[in-house]
């Protein structure tokens, strides 16, 4: 049997591609650009998706958020207790956290009050902190970050920092340890310390909380205990952990902002390469074809060397593209492109991110390139290789 | 993502707490765009237009009013 595919003819492609060595090496250069740009925002996008998604299990079912006036409030302990009331609720617990600006570093911390004395805690930092204690001891000690540990190392705080209490008094609180590398997107701008301690830094009432988090036996029954506590308390917003899911979900905005921007760009820049192409052959590409045809090829013929030739070269420019963006995405940490997510943050993480290889993006990205490629180099070459071949030759 | 670091960001989580990751920093509701809603920007001022650029590319929580659309949707 015959061989479908004939080596005689991809050799003359390759030749082909070769002979017009410029021109062709600026489309893979243009198609190898386009394809790693969008392949690895793509990777950005997937592993921090990942990366919420895989740790949403372990977040509380239910948040308690007080508003008034349009604002977040702070929200009464005594809640507390009326939760504790309806039927499914195993946990409610009141918690104080905020946010710490350090004026002269310019950063926001993220200061979350954990109740020291508690097992679960104790079992968890021995896992968690890589250096120095790994216990927090009495109301002046706290757990940090390693993005805290360096901006305050950068200040001279070393081993203690000095809060600045809304009176203006100072409140020093020592460095118990700095949490594991591993939990740095997470970790990289937290503070944890003892609940008492961050409503003295804070100066909050010991009757009033910052929200209210409820744990439910059967999470199939989420939905109704979130909206009992509505019902009960009209003036809280009440988000369940389905309502994060959506959140994650939806973390990037695709149909505006920078994305649009991004695919504009790259999809007009590769319809002008498409436009070129498609609008008529150059004489000299002309000629080539009737010369073919004169010494004896038949049209199918001419149209699969087309089609070789340029599935070669969109084949190798997309997994040139891909191969790029792997390595620029998992290797380098996207340097550049890391920026436009982090924004004018002081406090940057590592951007160490989970590897996912999502099979859907690359076949999206595939089937937006190659395909078109391809059909925009065939079909002016079938409107040539159609006619007759002194007529092309002429 | 090896086990032992999903371990250890699980663990990390269920102490803290909180949700979102600290890519972005600079505002909060950027930090936590989860626990913020659509109009928390507004809390400064009420004309200010949005400004950091990872609002950019971070969009709002999509959880608008979630008790509301719930029961709508259970009718």
């Amino acid at each position: 049997m015959k061989s479908k595919i004939n080596l005689y003819l991809i050799e003359f492609a390759i030749n082909a591609i070769l002979r017009a060595k410029y021109k062709n090496f600026f489309i893979v250069t243009i198609f190898t650009l386009l394809t790693f740009l969008l392949t690895s925002i793509f990777f950005i996008t997937n592993s921090v998706r990942y990366e919420l998604d895989s740790t949403l299990e372990a977040l509380p079912q239910i948040t308690v958020q007080k508003m008034k006036a349009g604002r977040q409030y702070e929200i009464d302990v005594s809640v507390v207790d009326g939760i504790l009331g309806i039927a499914g609720v195993t946990q409610a617990e009141a918690r104080v956290w905020g946010y710490y600006y350090f004026e002269k570093a310019g950063v926001n911390f993220s200061v979350m009050g954990i109740n020291e004395y508690e097992n679960q805690y104790k079992a968890s930092f021995t896992e968690l902190v890589e250096s120095g204690k790994h216990t927090l001891y009495g109301t002046s000690q706290m757990m940090i970050g390693q993005g805290v540990a360096k901006i305050m190392k950068m200040n001279y705080y070393k081993e203690y920092f000095n809060f600045i209490k809304p009176d203006g008094r100072l409140k020093k609180v020592e460095i118990a340890g700095v949490f594991d590398s591993d939990t740095n997107l997470e970790s990289n701008d937290m503070i944890l310390m003892s609940q008492d301690l961050v409503r003295e830094i804070f100066e909050i009432e010991e009757s009033k909380a910052t929200d209210i988090v409820v744990h439910v036996a059967n999470p199939e029954e989420t939905t109704t205990v979130a909206s009992k506590i509505k019902l009960m308390y009209p003036d809280t917003r009440v988000i369940t952990t389905k309502d994060l899911k959506v959140s994650y979900q939806n973390i990037f905005d695709y149909k505006s902002g920078l994305f649009l921007a991004l695919f504009i760009v790259t999809l007009f820049t590769f319809f002008i390469i498409i436009y070129d192409k498609s609008s008529g052959l150059s004489s000299e590409e002309k000629k080539e074809i009737g010369v073919l045809k004169a010494i004896g090829w038949r049209v199918d013929d001419v149209l699969k060397e087309k089609f070789y030739e340029s599935f070669i070269i969109s084949l190798f420019s997309y997994t040139l593209g891909v191969a790029l963006s792997l390595a620029y995405v998992y290797l380098l940490k996207a340097p550049l492109l890391r920026d436009i997510f982090v924004g004018y943050s002081q406090l940057k993480t590592d951007f160490e991110l989970p590897f996912v290889f999502d099979i859907q993006t690359l076949f999206l990205v595939f089937f937006l390139s190659v395909p078109i490629y391809v059909a925009a180099t065939i079909i002016p070459s079938w409107r040539v290789a159609t006619l007759e071949a002194d007529e092309v030759i002429r | 993502m090896s086990s032992a670091a999903f371990e250890k960001k699980s663990a990390f989580v269920k102490v803290s707490g909180l949700p979102d990751l600290a890519l972005s920093t600079e505002a909060t509701y950027v930090r936590h765009r989860s626990l913020s809603d659509l109009f928390s920007i507004y809390k400064d001022d009420a004309t200010l237009r949005e400004y950091f650029p990872s609002t950019f590319v971070i969009s709002h929580s999509h959880i608008i009013n979630p008790h509301a659309k719930k029961i709508s949707n259970e009718k």
